[in-house]
């Protein structure tokens, strides 16, 4: 799939006689780990979103390990984690394995700060105008320092949270500022009943 | 300000988060709160040090004398040999 989209795109750039873009080693070496941290970050915050989402089980995990093997070691211990936490706690308690904290937010393409490797985040802070703003990665930083008035009116989340302008409350975010309900927010598709995952009998 | 919010992220976590920090809180404190809140996906044994972009912070200052500000970026990082 790689092949087929960068070389595509690749002979696209030729055909119109571009340079690649200077961050193009910075993409290329996010394919192997980008969506799998979005994919994990995601999962422990499912409520903020209206789609349900699975815990990879132990074919799903050897399928990934065998076609992702530069980066799905560093991934397995977070999946671990949160299965042990769905072996503690009781099927369809979505918030015993829930993240509560605050998530920080790319103040330039607005997604989770999930940029680089777990070894090690990509993001990056810098100050415009007095006030300082965080951005996943170095490219979405230079977007914003490229058209700084296009997007520095723009109050993320966290700042919004902040300014006391939004809660910090998980559920209370929920709620009041994205418009979602039990009904609507995203859950384990499984209520974290999962055939493969066996549960101490209390 | 008593409080300040900074961004946390923690070596093997797949997402930073922001967590607020006591001023008179130590820094070892603000490293047992930090993992509390990615506790959901980390759950790593064994020392660590915080660090403040170049800064290795010692566990014993707070953050006033740390010179911590708010927003500040805030990396968890194990020292070789803790458990995964």
């Amino acid at each position: 799939m790689q092949e087929w989209v960068v070389d595509q795109f690749l002979q696209t750039l030729r055909e119109y006689g571009l340079e690649r873009p200077w961050y193009w080693d910075t993409f290329v070496s996010s394919l192997d780990h980008y969506h799998h941290m979005v994919y994990a970050s995601a999962y422990t915050y499912r409520a903020s979103v209206w789609f349900d989402l699975v815990v990879p089980g132990p074919e799903e995990r050897a399928w990934l390990r065998s076609k992702y093997p530069a980066s799905w070691p560093s991934l397995e211990p977070v999946w671990e984690q949160i299965t042990a936490r769905w072996r503690d706690a009781d099927p369809g308690n979505d918030f015993a394995v829930h993240g509560a904290a605050i998530v920080g937010f790319c103040e330039l393409c607005q997604l989770v700060l999930c940029g680089g490797t777990p070894a090690r985040n990509s993001a990056v802070i810098a100050t415009h105008g007095g006030r300082r703003r965080i951005f996943c990665s170095e490219p979405c930083r230079w977007i914003f320092e490229s058209e700084p008035e296009r997007y520095a009116g723009h109050a993320g989340l966290v700042q919004r949270v902040l300014e006391g302008k939004a809660p910090a409350n998980i559920l209370a975010l929920l709620r009041q500022t994205f418009g979602l309900t039990y009904d609507s927010w995203g859950k384990d598709a499984f209520g974290g009943a999962y055939p493969w995952l066996a549960r101490e009998r209390r | 300000m008593t409080v300040m919010p900074l961004y946390g992220f923690v070596q093997g976590d797949t997402m930073g988060v922001v967590v607020l920090g006591r001023l008179d809180a130590t820094v070892g404190d603000l490293g047992a709160d930090l993992l509390r809140a990615v506790g959901v996906r980390i759950n790593r044994q064994g020392p660590y040090q915080l660090r403040a972009g170049t800064r290795r912070l010692d566990p014993e200052a707070t953050l006033r004398t740390a010179a911590m500000e708010p927003l500040d970026r805030i990396d968890l990082v194990w020292d070789e040999g803790a458990s995964p």
